[in-house]
């Protein structure tokens, strides 16, 4: 089921109805029908791969079960093995299996081997790499002893599907969502209230933006062939408003849906495009994932300590693998490795670095000069990173950033709308950057509140782009 | 803190007071919307496809055309003639065949439909032909299948394929589909006088009935729309540009700019398609097999359009072989396929087309008198070829339709 969807918009009333009805009286009934909703929502979508949730669901919570009860060093690192099996494993063959594959062929047939892969064509079920890491993050927990484990069934299972981000997250850590599931529901009017504000401003960012920009995206990026220098840049940045209006849409829906429901999740994006430094952006973005890259990959790696090189070497290995996270396929490691290479001035600097704390022009209304061009340099070095990101292979993507730099400009002939509708995200994103969210305006005076919903609401009835879109991140 | 103020504070921000307020500030735009699905569904334009055909049964005269949700051609037709039960004579192609009326098929007058606009392609008659032989669906005695030129091109480089995989049509009817209410809305927040006036007109109406019943806002604003009998109704003020200058125009659709241009149907440099011509046979034979006798011509062209076509060079390997080639392929491959000629060969001029592409009803009265004549073994033959030609004969001063222009339809 979409967020943007008709089913959802039934959806979400009954599950709001029915929840609130049982949840002070049963904490039990309350998870089961949350259980139920989830996986309802998700079987929406394919009700075959509901299997797969249970079966990821079940081997860490048996997991964690042993390993709270075991005290063997070598038993407890056998169970962690197991689920980092089962999880890695059931990614590893729906995402990763063809990729190695066909990869290892064209190595052997450039070695002048021949080779016929075998292939499992099969599709990649919705969510999977956000709900295999987050429940890997519950068993890697309580393997290290930092959480106790659940004895719960009912609430860790709805804690694995909970259905606001399940599939695309915020990839949430069962030390921050699990307790939440474990205890009476809190009901805070005043944050539902922000809940909806959130998701109506998700939406608008999803349906009205991303979706109207990914026509000319597609378009450049599909057959860059003969796509002018100014049409590939004009393309590359609505590409970076477009995946940030898309999944932080998404995260904004999740989190404003959870809040309905009393829950709160963690915050995935805080106004990225404003970053002053590479450092500040991977505080910004997807911060679900950056976090739990740097708890899991990075710092077991190492992270900063030693040397330089040693450092830079770990940053690397941690962003290619998150670059792989994204998808199997080449651009997405090269986008990972550029953005390790994006590190090396920040490790040479060490602490003589700026540190980029607080928000951009806190305080005032423009950025300083300086803060000006670190943040646009920063955000022009986020754009060169997506076109590897999106191309379609990597010697597609160097050949347009070729023709970027190397052909004369001229002003874009096509695509020019497009700019109408970045600009109010960005201007209304650029006055809101101290708040959690684009439109936390529970400030402002009633009339002033419920002009902005309606116009939103008109603006999305009007101007959302026709026939479902599913979110990007749902590829991943 | 007393018992009943904690109660008291508690329903205060419970979780049903936001949903009080989500209510209360939908409620505006939710009127504006009922408002406007009120008048949508009075002027017939949501109604499912089985209510219209009901509709149309009790109402000879009616029309039915929708212009903000998806007319849905094929499904339309189907919905018809599923209620109709088997019709002696059934016209299936493109919109080329939809001038072709019950009423002018003297011998055959109630039993014939025309499903025309629902086949616009190989892959569209196919589909048809599995429709038809499902059980207890309506079997014709004859069908006579109208085929155009642009089912037999491919691009050139393109693979012949043994199976069209374009996806099928949805399985939920338009009108049951939530997007397509939202863009027929979205159509209403910036449709023109001509739109809203249709609309509000049904709003006074009782139900869709008026003298001439006019189902879906198509309808109503240009009084065109398809008959019960399946044929089309061009708008009157088509007829009326007629009478006001009568020439031959592309009244409808500018063809010598599609030629000239290429587009999906006139592809440059397009090749024949072998593959289409097998693909046809086998559905015929299926068809043959149920002993259903199937007859297939090819409506005309305007001969300016086949004079364009012949002299561009865009088009020179394809269309000499649809015009010399195609009907030798096709009757070789089982196919009885019938050549209805030119319309200089039918006696008649330009001036019998809508356009460049679409025979008029005279035109057809023509057609349909060398279709009977060579295949009087089918219910074709029960139709009186003198008779035709006569009534043509009769129509020649206004070659376009075979009754005047109707003035109680809407303009």
């Amino acid at each position: 089921m979409l967020f943007n969807s008709f089913a959802f918009a039934v959806f979400l009333p009954i599950v709001y109805v029915l929840y609130w009805l049982v949840a002070r009286r049963s904490r039990t009934a309350r998870n089961v029908l949350l259980l139920a909703a989830s996986y309802l929502f998700y079987g929406w979508w394919d009700w075959r791969f509901l299997g797969l949730i249970v079966g990821s669901s079940a081997v860490d919570y048996i997991v964690g079960a042993a390993l709270g009860s075991s005290e063997s060093k070598g038993r407890r690192r056998a169970l962690l093995g197991v689920s980092i099996a089962v999880n890695l494993g059931a990614l590893g063959i729906f995402k990763y299996y063809d990729f190695f594959m066909s990869s290892a062929v064209d190595v052997l047939s450039s070695l002048g081997f021949q080779a016929h892969p075998a292939t499992l064509q099969v599709v990649l079920p919705v969510g999977i790499s956000f709900y295999t890491f987050q429940t890997l993050s519950y068993s890697i927990d309580v393997y290290r002893q930092r959480m106790e484990p659940s004895l719960d069934p009912v609430a860790f299972f709805a804690f694995v599907a909970f259905f606001p981000q399940l599939v695309a997250g915020p990839i949430e850590r069962a030390s921050h969502l699990l307790p939440q599931f474990q205890s009476q529901p809190r009901w805070d009017l005043d944050a539902a209230r922000d809940g909806l504000r959130r998701m109506l401003w998700g939406l608008f960012k999803k349906a009205v933006i991303a979706d109207n920009l990914a026509p000319f995206v597609d378009s450049i990026f599909d057959s860059p062939g003969d796509a002018a220098p100014q049409a590939i840049a004009l393309a590359t940045f609505y590409f970076a408003m477009q995946i940030y209006c898309d999944f932080s849409g998404y995260s904004d829906i999740a989190i404003g849906t959870a809040r309905l429901f009393g829950f709160t999740l963690m915050d995935n994006f805080r106004f990225p495009y404003f970053s002053r430094g590479i450092g500040e952006f991977w505080r910004r973005w997807h911060i679900s994932l950056s976090t739990w890259f740097r708890d899991y990959v990075y710092i077991p790696l190492g992270g900063s300590r030693g040397s330089p090189l040693r450092s830079f070497m770990t940053i690397l290995a941690t962003f290619i693998i998150s670059g792989l996270w994204h998808g199997a396929n080449w651009t997405f490691v090269a986008w990972g490795a550029f953005h390790g290479l994006l590190y090396v001035p920040r490790i040479l600097l060490g602490a003589r670095g700026p540190r980029d704390d607080g928000v951009i022009a806190a305080g005032r209304w423009l950025p300083g000069p300086a803060e000006f061009a670190r943040a646009s340099a920063t955000f022009a070095l986020v754009c060169v990173g997506w076109v590897f990101f999106r191309a379609a292979s990597v010697s597609d993507a160097l050949e347009m950033l070729g023709r970027v730099v190397s052909q004369p400009w001229g002003l874009p002939s096509v695509g020019r709308l497009g700019v109408l509708y970045c600009a109010p995200v960005l201007a209304v994103e650029w006055v809101q950057r101290e708040r959690a969210h684009g439109l936390e305006i529970a400030h402002l005076p009633r009339p002033w509140r419920h002009a902005v919903y309606y116009a939103l609401a008109v603006a999305i009835f009007l101007f959302a782009a026709t026939g479902h879109v599913p979110f990007i991140y749902f590829q991943f | 803190m007393s018992p009943s103020s904690t109660s008291n504070s508690e329903r205060a921000s419970s979780p049903w007071r936001l949903l009080r307020e989500v209510a209360c500030f939908a409620a505006v735009p939710a009127i504006v919307v009922f408002a406007a699905e009120c008048l949508l569904w009075r002027s017939g334009e949501t109604r499912p496809l089985a209510l219209v055909a009901g509709l149309q049964e009790s109402e000879p005269t009616s029309r039915f055309q929708r212009a903000l949700i998806s007319q849905e051609q094929a499904r339309y037709k189907l919905v018809q003639l599923r209620r109709r039960g088997a019709p002696r004579l059934l016209i299936a192609g493109s919109s080329r065949v939809l001038q072709i009326r019950s009423d002018m098929l003297p011998g055959l007058v109630g039993t014939a439909f025309n499903a025309g606009g629902s086949v616009t392609s190989v892959r569209a008659f196919e589909d048809l032909v599995d429709e038809l032989l499902q059980p207890k669906k309506a079997m014709p005695e004859t069908l006579l299948l109208g085929i155009d030129p642009w089912w037999f091109s491919r691009r050139p480089g393109a693979r012949e394929t043994a199976r069209d995989t374009t996806p099928r049509s949805s399985p939920l009817e338009a009108v049951f589909d939530f997007s397509e209410h939202v863009s027929a809305l979205r159509s209403l927040t910036h449709a023109g006088t001509r739109t809203w006036t249709a609309v509000l007109s049904a709003a006074g109406d009782a139900g869709v009935a008026r003298s001439v019943a006019c189902i879906g806002v198509g309808a109503l604003r240009s009084g065109a729309g398809f008959r019960p009998d399946g044929s089309y109704q061009y708008p009157p003020s088509l007829y009326d540009d007629f009478l006001a200058n009568p020439v031959h125009e592309d009244r409808d659709t500018n063809v010598r700019a599609l030629v000239q241009r290429g587009n999906h149907l006139y592809v440059r440099g397009a090749v024949p398609s072998a593959s289409a011509v097998r693909r046809l046979a086998a559905a015929v034979a299926r068809l043959d097999a149920v002993g259903v006798a199937t007859i297939v011509y090819m409506p005309p062209l305007a001969d300016v359009t086949e004079r364009v076509l012949a002299e561009d060079t865009g088009y020179a390997t394809w269309w000499p072989w649809v015009r010399d080639e195609l009907p030798v392929r096709l009757t070789n491959a089982g196919v009885r396929f019938v050549d209805v000629g030119s319309v200089a060969d039918l006696g008649a001029t330009d001036l019998y087309m809508i356009d460049g592409h679409h025979p008029s009803e005279v035109l057809n009265l023509l057609i349909l008198a060398r279709l009977a004549s060579s295949a009087d073994d089918t219910a074709l033959g029960d139709l009186d070829v003198g008779l035709l030609q006569d009534r043509a004969r009769k129509c020649a001063s206004f070659p376009l339709a075979i009754d005047a222009p109707d003035t109680t339809a809407p303009r």
